[in-house]
């Protein structure tokens, strides 16, 4: 027997006492017509009974802590008639007198303090691990303050998100608050245009949110990380964050774009640094349908491949269709298509004069970011389509591989990074991209070219093959001659009329020469792929980092394990290994030297040097290789340490 | 004759006493073969030649491959992508597959119709059967060896048939993949019957096969009993006349066999997914007309008679010396066995192509065919 099942037991006797005496009755088989009864709360109320019995609160609370009134209640024989009547007719039973203290159904504008009486304590709400400043939020948030001020009761209060008898975890799936249900929750207001026309409040706005990224990756993929309405505007003092707030609300999740954003040229002014007035409905103040403004690396490669494949390689019209195609993807923007939300004809205010001339500016710098962006994903995409194509041919395209997912982070990072509008750091970092993928397709180039010799072989192949056929007939011709007799013939006439000795000799002598050649072709490659080979890598799965001397402290040694980008690290403890993929996005992390720590350029996440996360929004620790010293050679084993 | 011992062979043959072996040897080489023998007769050779090489570019491969699911994959792209000419080792050995099944079944064909597995080479031909069986074998088995997709979902398809055999089936199954589905047991055993149990099971079949031609000599095309005893300097000396002959075609098949490996090279694959199966997974070419009958089989009784009738074919070839005992070599004198032995081959080529097309779509004159499992084409509608 557990505590627990001991205090169900107690803090539920009401309620249990109350059912076992109803059963006991009807067990005795006495109707008991006319004779007084003891009844418990839910004899009268089954279905909140039920509700509450599935409730978080059917431990630790019983029905007078919030409605007052009595757990038990005696009924006199009268009373138990009537009621017993009211059940087997099925019609409301009389009104019953609760007696002094009950409270009946709680008014709404009481609701807040009432749940407060518990959720307040501190004593109460330890042994649970809850909060205690739920009420003082709530009265903070503009439910409660118009609560407050205005005693105005068709604000939400508690029951209304959490429900009455039948409150659950927010654990659970099945709550009002688990982050899926939130939307819906919120929604059952707040997308109740006529109600929230009372208050002036759009009715749109969580339909909106089911349309946005963030509504897309919560509601359709069911990821718990993408924002739910309480992420951005709280919980309990839920509230709209201000104009200069809304970059700040981002940067919850989005650090490294904050950084960006107000060390721009838009950051010098707060409003200016909100992100809902780029990204989605341009010029909406309340605009939820929050969309990326670029697709992920996979959505580029899947468009391109796409792409390719319906033209066929058809390299002239492939970028430009690519462009239209991304144009046309949901959370795919030119940045330059939302410039003209604020630079441009359209803006208002006094200034708008004054601005002309710096608009036009920005708008043709716009064109020229968007067109540089639209180049980097196009470059980005051609590659690692190229060397996805080309993984499972002939060649080994490992190395380019792991090349190509740096090309990723790169467009992650850029991504990012646009958000400085700092144009020539822009520019730099596409050509830093560009460079990568141009070293892949020269790598890529430089191992087709390798493979046009092989077809070019083919020629003297054949020509050899065809030489030697001819020459091998001639002299199986001569054999034939020298060998066979008809029956009863005399031998034949002597070779030398129809070939002279010198001619005989020559054809001989090329046989030779030519035999010698075809053994000396077939054992030569032989030869050399038995000799060993200097660079091992791809058979076993250990790869050698090189030689432990000379290996600085702290200094890092990269390497492809299993094709993707790994580091050895010397540590003050020894050599580690690591993958270098980034476990929030698949970006490529560097090691910082002086800091000991790696760092993520895509979203600034830092990683320790045992690969633990130290900040940002990755989920686990970078995954640990097995490294291993032998003879001086520091071998890194393919299988991840669990 | 060979020419009389020097000094020195003397001095070595009182001590190694080997001169009677060369002699042997010489007199063996220097056999004359049939008046009659001719440019068909280079296939056996051919097949003895693909099977060296089979053997020379395994061992080769074996140097690198391992056997395991962790790095069986990993070291065909190693063999492919890194050992200096490991790309044409692996293309030859696969290619060469291919050259051996089709030398192998072309030398059959040839001696089937030429009659020449008549009396007094009965057996020849058993072995000759059971050496077309290793090959086969061979084949399947191999093909696992690389674990990428296509291997990994052609061996479990094949493997599915052996399921079907009643009662003992699945245990068959079983056995054969020691464990119930195609994975490391699968390949070890795959592996090991490739590379251990088939060379000794080939070489042993091939020796007998070569032992029993050498003791016959090559059959002519005259009626059993009644072959004419030819006068020895009438007949072709195997060397140096016949092997000219042979060596002229061998390096001509060996550049085909390099062409091939050169411009329609076997890819490296995705590795072996468990998890996701691949469309349009066909095994290799030769068993393609025994894939496709047992489709046209299902249910609890079809599938069991699917591999009754499949196995007909082979029963037959087994069997066919004691059942077409007539004395005609000539094929003009056998026309029954003539028209089976040509409904066969129209029956496995149209088998074959129905299996090689089905369950794809082809572009005819602006028409999208979809061809269906069974081979039959669907006209789509264009969108």
């Amino acid at each position: 027997m557990t505590a627990s099942r001991i205090s169900r037991a107690r803090i539920g006797c009401g309620v249990r006492i109350g059912a076992l005496a109803a059963l006991l009755t009807a067990a005795a088989g006495a109707p008991a017509l006319g004779q007084p009864r003891t009844v418990a709360c839910p004899d009268c109320h089954p279905t909140q009974a039920e509700q509450f019995h599935g409730s978080v609160h059917r431990e630790a609370v019983h029905c007078p802590q919030c409605h007052g009134g009595q757990d038990v209640y005696e009924l006199t024989a009268e009373q138990n008639q009537a009621l017993l009547l009211s059940r087997a007719a099925d019609t409301q039973p009389a009104p019953f007198d609760h007696g002094a203290a009950f409270r009946g159904k709680p008014a709404r504008v009481t609701v807040p303090e009432l749940c407060g009486t518990c959720h307040e304590d501190v004593e109460k709400m330890n042994p649970y691990g809850l909060r205690t400043d739920q009420l003082r939020a709530y009265w903070l948030s503009g439910h409660g303050k118009r609560l407050k001020l205005h005693g105005d009761d068709r604000v939400a209060v508690c029951i209304d998100c959490h429900g009455i008898h039948d409150i659950l975890s927010k654990a659970d799936t099945r709550s009002r608050t688990h982050f899926s249900n939130v939307p819906a929750t919120c929604g059952h207001c707040h997308a109740d245009r006529a109600l929230m026309s009372a208050f002036d409040l759009p009715g749109d706005i969580v339909d909106q949110y089911r349309h946005s990224v963030h509504g897309r990756n919560l509601l359709e993929k069911g990821d718990a990380g993408s924002p739910n309405c309480a992420t951005c505007h709280g919980s309990h003092a839920a509230a709209p964050p201000g104009f200069a707030q809304v970059g700040h609300v981002c940067g919850k999740c989005h650090q490294q774009v904050e950084e960006y954003v107000l060390s721009s040229v838009h950051g010098r002014i707060a409003v200016m640094a909100r992100c809902t007035g780029c990204h989605g409905k341009g010029g909406n103040p309340r605009n939820h349908q929050i969309e990326d403004a670029a697709p992920p690396p996979e959505t580029l490669l899947q468009t391109y491949t796409q792409t390719w494949d319906e033209l066929k390689g058809n390299a002239e019209r492939l970028q430009s269709t690519f462009d239209a195609r991304l144009d046309t993807l949901t959370g795919s923007l030119r940045p330059d298509s939302v410039c003209h939300y604020c630079h441009g004809p359209d803006r208002p205010g006094p200034h708008a004069e004054f601005f002309v001339t710096s608009d036009r500016i920005v708008l043709e710098r716009g064109a020229e970011l968007s067109n540089a962006l639209r180049n980097a994903q196009f470059d980005y995409a051609e590659t690692a389509d190229r060397v996805a194509r080309m993984s499972h041919g002939v060649l080994l395209v490992r190395d380019e591989a792991v090349r190509a997912e740096d090309a990723k982070t790169e467009v992650v990072a850029l991504y990012a990074f646009m958000h400085t509008f700092n144009q020539p750091e822009i520019l730099k970092r596409v050509e830093k991209l560009q460079a990568i993928c141009g070293d892949v397709n020269a790598s890529l180039d430089h191992k087709q070219t390798g493979l046009t010799w092989r077809n070019r072989s083919l020629i003297p192949v054949w020509a050899f093959a065809a030489l030697f056929f001819i020459l091998m007939y001639r002299k199986y011709l001569l054999l034939k001659q020298a060998y066979v007799r008809e029956p009863g013939q005399p031998a034949a006439p002597p070779a030398e009329a129809a070939f002279s000795p010198a001619r005989r000799r020559l054809l001989d002598m090329t046989l030779r020469v030519m035999g010698a050649g075809a053994m000396l072709g077939l054992f030569w490659p032989a030869a050399v792929y038995i000799l060993p080979a200097r660079k091992r890598g791809g058979a076993s799965e250990r790869v050698s980092a090189g030689k432990e001397e000379g290996w600085k402290l702290w200094e890092e040694r990269r390497l492809a394990v299993a094709g993707q980008p790994a580091a050895v690290i010397r540590t003050d403890r020894g050599f580690r290994g690591f993958s270098l993929v980034c476990t929030h996005l698949g970006c490529i992390v560097h090691w910082n030297e002086a800091t000991h720590e790696f760092a993520c350029p895509c979203h600034g996440a830092v990683f320790g040097a045992a690969g633990q996360v130290i900040s940002g929004p990755p989920p686990k620790a970078l995954p640990e290789y097995t490294v291993t010293e032998i003879q001086g050679e520091v071998v890194v084993t393919g299988a991840q340490k669990s | 004759m060979a020419a009389e011992p020097k000094r020195w062979q003397l001095y070595l043959d009182t001590r190694l006493r080997y001169l009677i072996v060369r002699d042997f040897l010489h007199k063996q080489l220097y056999k004359r073969l049939p008046p009659q023998t001719g440019w068909a007769h280079v296939l056996g050779s051919l097949a003895l030649l693909t099977f060296l090489s089979q053997f020379v570019t395994g061992i080769l491969l074996l140097l690198y491959y391992r056997p395991t699911l962790k790095e069986a994959h990993e070291s065909i792209q190693y063999i492919t992508g890194v050992v200096p000419f490991g790309w044409l080792i692996r293309q030859l050995h696969a290619w060469g597959a291919t050259f051996m099944m089709l030398a192998v079944v072309l030398h059959m064909a040839r001696t089937y119709f030429m009659g020449s597995f008549k009396k007094p080479r009965e057996f020849t031909w058993l072995i000759g059967a059971g050496l077309l069986m290793a090959t086969m074998v061979f084949g399947f088995t191999g093909y696992l060896l690389p674990w990428n997709q296509l291997s990994y979902w052609a061996t479990t398809v094949g493997t599915e048939v052996t399921g079907a055999v009643p009662l003992v089936g699945e245990q068959m199954r079983e056995i054969l993949l020691g464990g119930p589905s195609v994975g490391q047991e699968a390949l070890s055993r795959f592996f090991l019957v490739h590379v251990t149990v088939l060379p000794w099971v080939l070489i042993t079949l091939v020796t007998l096969h070569l032992v029993l031609m050498r003791v016959h000599n090559l059959a002519t095309l005259e009626d059993v009993g009644r072959e004419k005893p030819y006068p020895p300097e009438s007949g072709v000396p195997f060397w140096p006349v016949h092997m000219a002959k042979e060596a002229g075609v061998a390096v001509v098949c060996m550049a085909a066999l390099f062409t091939l490996a050169v411009t329609s090279p076997w890819e490296i694959g995705a590795p072996a997914d468990p998890l996701n199966t691949p469309e349009g997974i066909k095994p290799e070419w030769y068993f393609l007309p025994t894939y496709q009958l047992l489709k046209y089989f299902s249910g609890s009784w079809g599938k069991p008679l699917g591999i009754l009738v499949s196995g007909v074919p082979f029963l037959l070839l087994f069997a066919w010396p004691f059942l077409e005992r007539g004395p005609g070599r000539r094929p003009s004198r056998r026309k029954w066995a003539v028209r089976i032995g040509i409904a066969a081959v129209v029956l496995a080529l149209v088998f074959g192509i129905l299996g090689y097309v089905s369950e794809t779509t082809i572009r005819l004159a602006g028409q999208t065919i979809a061809i269906d499992m069974y081979g039959v084409p669907h006209l789509h509608a264009l969108h």
